[in-house]
C-alpha cells in the first residue's frame, strides 16, 4: 500500500483555518476531505516503493494497543527518527488510510467542548513536546520505539509491559522527564521496575509510580542519569522503591488511626495514644512518635487534614 | 531540555558564569560552524580546562568531558564523550530535525571521596565533598544548532506569510506570528476579494497586505531583544534570518531592525513589490 502525507498547505488549512467549520465531518466517513477541497491536492506519497498491505486492529479499544504497536512499528521500522516526528505524516495517515481506525479507536467526545482539541490531539500534533505520544497513530509507533528492544527473547517484551500497566496514568507522565529521551535510560527504568515488581510479586500504583517519577527527577539534578549502568539504575530504583512503600503504607496506618478518632478535631497526643498499635505493625522502627510527627505533616500536604494551632489538627 | 542556568548545586561547579572556581579556563563550546550534506551535519566541539584536579581526574579516567546532543522533534537524545583538544562532532540528519541543543559537562564517573581542588573559591578553600557517580563537576555552554530540511534553505520569504480568513469580528487585518509561518486576517469580504484576485496581481497584493505586516513583525520585533531568542523555533524567523544575511550580510537582532528600518527591510526582502505593483496598475488603466 502506499503511504500518504500530508502537504504542509492541508495541515494549515485542517488544523488551523477550517478546524472549527470541520468539526461535524469527523463523525462517519472521510470523503469530505475530497469533496469539500476538490482542486486541493492535500496528499502525497511518502516515498516511490509501496508498503505491504497491513491493517490495525479494531476489535476492543484500548485492549488492542499493544497488538497495534507491534503491527504498525513492525511494518513501518524503516521509518527515521527525523520521518516519524513529522506531523504531516501521522496526520496525512490518521484521515486517509487509517481514518476506519481512528474513528474506533479515537471516536469524538460527547462533551462539544472537548472536540477541537481531540481533534487536534488525536489527528494532528498538538502544542505539546509529547505530541508524537498523544497523536492517535504516532502514539503507536513512538511507544513501540522507545520499549523495543532486541536484546531480550521477546523484543516487545517492554511494550506489552507498559499497555499493560496503566500507559496513561503511570508511563506517559514519565515521559515529561527529559533524562527519558535517551532510550536506554528509558528501557533500562522500565526493565528496573518490572524486575522488582515479578521480585516482589507486586505493582507500584500510579501514586508509587509517581512518587518514583520526582525521585528520577531529583537525581537527574544530580547526577547524569545517562552514564548510570542498568544495573546502577535498578540498584537505585530498589532502593527508593522501598522507601515509597514503606511511607506509603505509614501514612495509610496514621490515616487510619485518625479516622478511629470520633471527633473532626484532634491533637497530636490524641495520635500518640496510638503509639503501641503502630509499633506492633512496623516494629523494626524505634521512633514511632518522630514517625507520626512526619506522616501528620505528609497527610497535611496532601490535604487530609490541616494544622488550625500547634499539636491541634482537624480532618477535612 | 536546557539545565537551567540558576540550577544551585550542594558544591562546587565549575562554569563560565559563577565565581566557584576562581582563575581556571573552561572552554565547552563548539565553533558555531555547521557543515552539512545531504546526509550528515558535522561541527566541532571544543573542550580546554586548566584547573589540576580535574585533568587529573580525567587522565584517571575518574572523570570525563561529554556532550549532550538533545532534538527536542525526534526525542534524540545521545551523549558524546569529549577528548582534552577538538572534537569532530557528526550528527546522522536522519536522528534530528530542526532544533538541535548541545549541552555539555564534566562527569564523575565513579564515586569520589574528599573531592576538592586548589582553584575553589575562597569560600570554599579546605572543603571537600564526597560525590556519586555521575556527579557534575563542570557546566559548559548551552548551544542550539537548526538542522533542517534543505528545502527551507531555498524558501521565498512570501511562503511562510499565509493569508488567512479572520474568525473574530475585528475590522481591519490583524497579524499573528507566535506559529512557525506568521499568519496575516483578513475580513471575510476582504479575504474572499484577496482570494479570488491576489494571484492575479501578486505585486499589489503584497504592497497591501504583505508589505505591511512584515513591517509589524519586525517593529514588534524590535522592541525586545528577547524576541530573537523567542523565535529561533519559528520557521518564519529563519527563513527572514537567512535572507537578511543573504540580502544584507547582517546578523537578524533588534538592533539591525533600528538602524536599517522596518520599511527598508521589509521592502527590500519583497523585492521593492511597489515598483511592480504600480506597472501593472499602469497597464490596466493604459
Amino acid at each position: 500500500m502506499q503511504l500518504l502525507y500530508f502537504k504542509e498547505n492541508a495541515v494549515d488549512i485542517l488544523k488551523k483555518q477550517d478546524l472549527t467549520a470541520n468539526i461535524k465531518y469527523y463523525y462517519g466517513n472521510n470523503y469530505w476531505i475530497e469533496q469539500k477541497y476538490p482542486n486541493q491536492k492535500f496528499l502525497l506519497p511518502f516515498s516511490k516503493t509501496e508498503v505491504p498491505e497491513f491493517n490495525l486492529k479494531m476489535e476492543n479499544g484500548i485492549n488492542d494497543d499493544y497488538d497495534n504497536m507491534v503491527i504498525i512499528y513492525e511494518n513501518l521500522k524503516f521509518l527515521t527518527d527525523s520521518q516519524a516526528s513529522d506531523e504531516r505524516l501521522w496526520s496525512g495517515m490518521a484521515h486517509t488510510i487509517f481514518w476506519d481506525y481512528m474513528q474506533h479507536r479515537w471516536p469524538m467526545p460527547i462533551d462539544k467542548e472537548k472536540r477541537s482539541r481531540h481533534i487536534l490531539n488525536n489527528y494532528f500534533f498538538w502544542n505539546s513536546t509529547k505530541a508524537v505520544f498523544l497523536n492517535g497513530l504516532s502514539r503507536l509507533w513512538w511507544y513501540a520505539r522507545f520499549t523495543y528492544d532486541e536484546n531480550l527473547d521477546d523484543p516487545y517484551e517492554l511494550t506489552k509491559y507498559v499497555c499493560e500497566n496503566d500507559i496513561n496514568g503511570k508511563i506517559f507522565p514519565l515521559l515529561s522527564c527529559a533524562f527519558i529521551n535517551n532510550k536506554e535510560v528509558f528501557k533500562n527504568i522500565i526493565k528496573a521496575v518490572k524486575k522488582y515488581e515479578e521480585e516482589n510479586n507486586t505493582k507500584l500504583s500510579r501514586n508509587q509510580f509517581d512518587e518514583l517519577k520526582k525521585y528520577l527527577n531529583r537525581l537527574s539534578g544530580k547526577v547524569f542519569i545517562d552514564e548510570l549502568s542498568s544495573e546502577d539504575i535498578y540498584n537505585k530504583i530498589c532502593e527508593r522503591i522501598k522507601i515509597i512503600r514503606e511511607s506509603s503504607s505509614w501514612k495509610n496506618d496514621v490515616k487510619n488511626v485518625i479516622n478511629s478518632i470520633p471527633r473532626d478535631e484532634f491533637t497530636l497526643d490524641d495520635v500518640y495514644l496510638c503509639e503501641k498499635q503502630l509499633q506492633e505493625l512496623h516494629p523494626d522502627n524505634f521512633h514511632i512518635k518522630d514517625k507520626i510527627r512526619q506522616q501528620l505533616q505528609f497527610l497535611r500536604d496532601d490535604g487530609f487534614i490541616e494544622s488550625i494551632d500547634k499539636g491541634v489538627y482537624r480532618k477535612k | 531540555m536546557a539545565m537551567n542556568k540558576n540550577k544551585l548545586f550542594a558544591y562546587p561547579v565549575l562554569t563560565n558564569y559563577t565565581d566557584d572556581y576562581v582563575n581556571v579556563n573552561l572552554v565547552l563550546e563548539s565553533t558555531k560552524i555547521l557543515e552539512k550534506t545531504k546526509k550528515i551535519s558535522k561541527l566541532n566541539y571544543i573542550f580546554q580546562v586548566d584547573d589540576n584536579n580535574i585533568i587529573k581526574l580525567i587522565k584517571e579516567r575518574k572523570a570525563k568531558a561529554v556532550l549532550k546532543i538533545y532534538c527536542p522533534a525526534t526525542k534524540y537524545r545521545k551523549i558524546i564523550d569529549l577528548t582534552l583538544g577538538t572534537n569532530n562532532i557528526i550528527l546522522n540528519n536522519a536522528d534530528v530535525n530542526n532544533k538541535v541543543q548541545l549541552e555539555s559537562f564534566i562527569i564523575l564517573t565513579e564515586n569520589i571521596e574528599q573531592f576538592c581542588s586548589e582553584s575553589f573559591n575562597i569560600d570554599y578553600r579546605g572543603d571537600t565533598f564526597d560525590l556519586e557517580k555521575g556527579s557534575i563537576i563542570a557546566l559548559g555552554n548551552q548551544e542550539n544548532v537548526f538542522i533542517e530540511k534543505d528545502i527551507y534553505e531555498f524558501t521565498k520569504v512570501t511562503s511562510v506569510i499565509k493569508v488567512r480568513k479572520s474568525t473574530s469580528d475585528e475590522k481591519g487585518m490583524t497579524v499573528d506570528y507566535s506559529d512557525q509561518n506568521i499568519y496575516v486576517y483578513l475580513p471575510e469580504e476582504e479575504y474572499i476579494t484577496y482570494s479570488q484576485y491576489a494571484k492575479h496581481c501578486l505585486e499589489v497584493a503584497n504592497s497591501m497586505v504583505i508589505l505591511p505586516a512584515l513591517i509589524f513583525v519586525f517593529d514588534e520585533l524590535s522592541k525586545d531583544d528577547d524576541a530573537f531568542i523567542e523565535y529561533e523555533d519559528c520557521k518564519w524567523f529563519r527563513v527572514i534570518k537567512r535572507k537578511i544575511k543573504d540580502l544584507f550580510n547582517q546578523e537578524f537582532n533588534s538592533n539591525f531592525i533600528k538602524v536599517a528600518g522596518s520599511l527598508l527591510i521589509s521592502q527590500r526582502i519583497l523585492d521593492f513589490p511597489l515598483k511592480s505593483g504600480f506597472e501593472w496598475i499602469k497597464g490596466k488603466i493604459d
